[in-house]
């Protein structure tokens, strides 16, 4: 085995073990992409369970958005784990006590729920596809339909009651996994920066608005390249929820780190020190300013002056990737910034990217993964609601 | 309900096996919620109303009949450094300056200075002065300083009673044993360093080579064969100090009677056995 | 074609249509076959769950039962002490009875583990003795006032002078009440008979003679019963204790050198008739019997020296006088080669000790001949003037005298006239530098 290590240098006193950053880049991107999930199946379930059908659009791409990030997001753990290849370990013998152990079971639970709720979206038009197909694709379309073409008034019936049951657990699932993540780095005592009990619910909030912002975009950007209009009263309703919830979790942050200052417990003196060094732009300007401040004044500001047409649809595009790069920071301020902070409270790390399989490369790598699957899977499973009657023959 | 012998018996042998079967299911979850039930309520009496198994197979060793623990007098501290580089001999601890199960830190304060400088041989200026990493000594830096006060402290896992590493571990690869010792089974970690983030003492660390957590492990392939850990063997000032706290007559049952011991970090909860006297209000 | 039905969905929601849908009751086939999988599914993950569980799992808690066990698995590193004793008696006892009983063996000779059972040979004798001592006791603030340290920059022979601690200080059984004092007082010594008191040209080798011996020898220096012009007035200056002190020193620093010496090859026939008169105390291999020294190994020349001033009555023994006396010069000669080369010391010399200085050396190792009187930072003893700090120039011009003869002493002059001009710079230009403080 190679002895590959990357030591961190630091200021004042820390530990020597402490010197090596266990978490790397990947355990950021793994809370991003979980939270972009629980963020995506909220969108869905705007459709699915509130039938609010301004989000009809989107309800079934935001489906397979989910189910995609969904199954790459134990790609993170993988990478980073030691002995992958151990992982199920954890599902063969999880341990109770701790907030890790759950993960296996939370996420295979969720997987397979997010597997059915598409399952069920997509049986009618798989069933037509079927019908409509010969050969190998028809083989495909047959198997995924379970072999079962029975799409009648009642058959259907079924199928959305069981979609509305779904989404229903969906939701709480969803959140649950999200603020779960959450409670992984809140229930650690060891940190200053991450011991909160304020952390599931920080981490939740900017799940949903990771989620809704990173299907503004995918919207846009997949209705740019298929050359179909923008529904904008779609791209309103989500940019509406956007600024709500973005409030909302600006608040959480903010309220949290006002729980650090004012609590002032002991540590206090390098948490300002960092605070106001090297975390300054990452977290003030970039996170908390640009990342959250300018997207809430610039929607608000389009709300309030009825801004319409390509303007609002610009606006809402840029808001939304200045959001999903607060909520990148966001985790990226708490995963290395918790772990900058050393453990004596008297020493400041800094993360150095390690390469390789833990590294940024591999990390953008895993984030561009359900991206290439998602365009792969909307060639199998069109989510369009427009969708010709006659499904067109991919060439 | 009596089963009438005979009858129905070759007919019934599938089902009776399926049954088994789901009770062997059943029990062994039930186990799980048992041994978890017990972790989450941090009681030590959770296990107590189960028979107890045979203790584990070690020669001429019975758990039951140790319980260990650990003394560091930090005012007979020399900082020699034996302890850490008897520690990587004695275990094959990864030789570099970020891998080890036990350290010293030094405090000094300078006249004049609120807050004490601290250092451990993991120090630059240390590594510099030792020439090379896998050497350990302190530099003499503060020589030619007015000095207030100074002192060393050794530093190493605290087998906590309530150890906040075990809690945290999602596969139930490192545990704390019997007779009070937290250790790792390296052959089941999956390497997620969980542990490493939840220990607030920073005594773990992941090994490069092996590519699993490792940790001290109060040398316990030496303890149970009725040696000391060799930081505790090899320690000439008598700083480190260690025994079974079942018997009176041990050096630590002694080091705690005549002494006022103290723990490191004590509002973690983490319940330390590892004691200290000689420790100051800035020690971490 | 066909409707696609999903696009009504939400229209039909809260219409009221899907609830008078039962989920259950009248399940369509497809539903049907989905739940098998689904059961299907996850009885195979438990029945992999009970199946992957280890055996031996919640024997004792959440993890592993075997694991405590296997890693109660391997063998010890460090033996111990006793486990050293078992070969090393001798090394064992001398040390159990010391100040450093409670450095282990192992600290300083790396873990035993299996030695000497494989081929691993020996164990390391640590070879730079002073970085190894200041580990614990090189002066630092934070170490505990109750640990004996040194400042080793005014520690005599720091580290730059590449002597090694062990030359003055026994490491298995350092003295720190007696054994101080002695090593002190060995600075006097150290200028002629050497830092590892092995002897410096015509002067003789202390290491390993018997400390009887020693003591006796240093008080007939003292009482004058014998004479020398360098010994006798250090010796005077010295008191009975000091004088036992430094002969146990001498004593313990080398003690295996009085090992039996090699069977001499051709023995001179002719030599026999002249031994007869030495055997009966110095050993049938001049190897010394109790008080009596050894004369194995000595130096050649100095066992003429000593043999002519016994015959002329500079040094006096009631034993030796007349033994030298009836010998001729050609006799002491002859004797003192046969003596000389018998076991030459120089040949089984430990492969550790420190090599003699070389001919072109390094002015610090030239100043051995200076430290013994001038002090060991050239600051001066007694009537011995300090030589450090003093001009370049005025050094040299001195030295030069005493080897020129224009200056006469007699200490200085026979020094003087060993050294070569270019030594005599390098030694002006190091004692010119030295400050004295």
């Amino acid at each position: 085995m190679d002895a590959v290590f990357h030591a961190s240098p630091y200021i004042g006193y820390v530990y020597p073990n402490e010197t090596i950053i266990p978490w790397t880049v990947m355990i950021v991107v793994y809370p991003y992409m979980t939270g972009l999930v629980a963020g995506a199946f909220s969108v869905s379930s705007m459709y699915h369970v509130f039938g609010m059908e301004s989000f009809k659009p989107v309800a079934r791409f935001a489906l397979l958005t989910a189910l995609c990030f969904m199954l790459f997001v134990p790609m993170t753990l993988l990478l980073h784990l030691g002995q992958p290849q151990r992982a199920f370990n954890a599902m063969i013998t999880p341990h109770l006590t701790s907030a890790f152990a759950a993960f296996g079971y939370f996420a295979a639970f969720y997987s397979i729920l997010l597997m059915l709720e598409t399952w069920f979206a997509f049986r009618e038009d798989n069933v037509i596809r079927a019908r409509n197909a010969t050969g190998i694709r028809r083989s495909f379309y047959r198997a995924l339909t379970l072999w079962s073409d029975d799409i009648s008034e009642k058959a259907l019936s079924f199928d959305h009651k069981w979609m509305f049951a779904l989404a229903i657990i969906g939701i709480p699932s969803a959140h649950g996994l999200h603020g779960y993540v959450g409670f992984v780095f809140g229930s650690l005592k060891s940190r200053e920066w991450w011991g909160s009990d304020m952390m599931p619910v920080i981490f939740l909030f900017s799940a949903i608005i990771s989620g809704i912002a990173v299907l503004i975009v995918l919207y846009t950007l997949v209705s740019k390249i298929r050359k179909t209009p923008i529904d904008e009263a779609c791209v309103r309703g989500m940019a509406g929820a956007l600024w709500g919830f973005l409030m909302f979790t600006l608040l959480l942050e903010g309220l949290e780190f006002a729980n650090v200052v004012y609590k002032a417990k002991e540590g206090i003196e390098v948490i300002m020190e960092y605070v106001t060094g090297p975390l300054f732009y990452r977290y003030f300007v970039f996170q908390f300013g640009v990342g959250a401040i300018v997207p809430i004044i610039v929607l608000g500001l389009m709300f309030m002056r009825s801004v319409r047409g390509k303007a609002f649809i610009v606006g809402a595009v840029i808001c939304s990737l200045l959001v999903l790069m607060n909520v990148f920071l966001m985790r990226w301020n708490v995963v290395i910034g918790g772990q900058e902070i050393a453990k004596t409270m008297r020493g400041l790390l800094t993360y150095q990217d390690p390469g390789g399989r833990e590294g940024l490369t591999a990390a953008l790598s895993v984030l561009s993964g359900p991206l290439i699957l998602l365009f792969i899977l909307t060639r199998f499973l069109p989510p369009w609601a427009e969708m010709s009657e006659e499904p067109e023959p991919t060439q | 309900m009596k089963r009438r012998p005979g009858k129905g018996k070759t007919r019934n042998t599938g089902r009776r096996a399926f049954l088994r079967s789901l009770g062997k299911a059943a029990a062994s979850v039930g186990a799980a919620l048992v041994g978890g039930a017990g972790m989450f309520g941090h009681s030590s009496t959770g296990r107590a109303a189960v028979a107890k198994p045979a203790p584990p197979e070690i020669p001429g060793y019975d758990w039951n009949k140790h319980r260990w623990g650990y003394g560091i007098d930090a005012n007979r501290c020399i900082g020699c450094l034996r302890c850490v580089e008897a520690c990587k001999a004695e275990n094959d601890v990864f030789l570099s300056a970020h891998h080890f199960r036990t350290w010293v830190e030094r405090y000094v304060w300078l006249d004049g200075e609120e807050r004490p400088r601290v250092d451990s041989h993991a120090d630059p200026g240390n590594i510099a002065a030792s020439g090379s990493e896998k050497q350990f000594r302190f530099d003499n830096r503060y020589r030619d300083e007015k000095v207030y006060k100074a002192f060393f402290v050794p530093k190493i896992c605290n087998h906590c009673r309530h150890p906040s590493c075990v809690s945290v571990c999602p596969t139930g690869a490192t545990f704390k044993t019997d007779d009070g010792a937290v250790l790792i089974d390296h052959s089941y970690c999956i390497g997620c360093q969980y542990c490493v983030q939840a220990c607030p003492y920073g005594a773990r660390f992941f090994d490069p080579r092996t590519h699993v957590t490792e940790k001290c492990t109060w040398c316990y392939h030496r303890i149970t064969k009725g040696l000391k850990p060799a930081c505790v063997e090899v320690c000439p000032v008598n700083a480190r100090i260690f025994g079974d706290l079942n018997n009176q007559a041990s050096d630590i049952s002694k080091f705690l009677r005549e002494n006022r011991v103290q723990v490191l970090k004590p509002e973690t909860g983490n319940a330390p056995t590892c004691f200290y006297v000689g420790l100051d209000k800035e020690v971490s | 074609m066909t409707i696609v039905k999903y696009s009504e969905y939400g229209t039909r929601l809260y219409s009221g249509v899907y609830q008078q849908t039962a989920i259950v009751p009248g399940m369509p086939t497809h539903i049907l076959r989905l739940l098998i999988l689904l059961g299907a599914f996850l009885t195979t993950a438990l029945a992999a769950k009970i199946f992957f569980t280890d055996e031996s799992f919640y024997r004792y808690g959440h993890y592993r039962g075997a694991a405590p066990a296997e890693l109660a698995v391997g063998d010890p590193q460090f033996r111990g002490p006793g486990y050293c004793q078992n070969c090393h008696t001798e090394r064992h006892t001398q040390w159990n009875a010391g100040v450093h009983k409670v450095v282990k063996c192992e600290i300083c000779h790396t873990p035993a583990a299996d030695h000497p059972a494989t081929g691993k040979g020996k164990l390391p004798i640590p070879a730079d003795t002073v970085k190894l001592c200041t580990l614990c006791h090189e002066k630092m603030p934070s170490r505990p006032a109750t640990q004996p340290q040194i400042v080793v920059k005014d520690h005599p022979y720091p580290h730059e002078d590449r002597l090694e601690c062990i030359t003055c200080h026994n490491p298995h059984a350092p003295s720190i009440g007696g054994l101080k004092p002695a090593v002190a007082l060995a600075v006097e010594c150290v200028g002629c008979h050497g830092a590892d008191g092995k002897g410096v040209g015509a002067f003789p080798a202390l290491v390993g003679r018997d400390a009887a011996y020693l003591k006796r020898e240093m008080q007939k220096y003292k009482s004058g019963l014998r004479q020398n012009p360098m010994m006798t007035p250090l010796m005077k200056a010295l008191s009975d204790r000091d004088i036992e002190e430094l002969a146990k020193y001498y004593a313990a620093m080398g003690g295996a050198s009085t090992e039996a010496p090699a069977a001499p090859g051709a023995a001179d026939v002719q030599i026999a008739g002249l031994t007869a008169k030495c055997v009966g105390c110095h050993g049938a291999q001049g190897e010394g019997v109790g008080a009596f020294p050894h004369l194995a190994g000595k130096k050649t020349d100095y066992l003429i020296d000593q043999l002519k001033n016994y015959k002329s009555g500079v040094r006096q023994d009631p034993m030796m006088t007349p033994i030298a006396k009836g010998l001729t010069d050609e006799q002491i000669e002859r004797l003192s080669h046969y003596y000389g080369k018998l076991g030459d010391k120089s040949a089984a010399a430990p492969p550790d000790a420190v090599a003699p200085p070389a001919a072109s050396t390094a002015p610090v190792l030239l100043t051995v001949k200076c430290v013994g009187c001038h002090g060991a930072q050239g600051q001066g003893m007694g009537a011995f003037p300090a030589i450090a700090g003093k001009e370049i120039a005025y050094i040299v011009d001195q030295l030069k005298n005493y080897k020129s003869g224009v200056r006469d002493n007699p200490m200085m002059s026979p020094i003087a006239k060993s050294l070569s001009d270019e030594d005599i710079e390098k030694l002006a230009e190091y004692y010119a530098l030295l400050k004295t403080e």
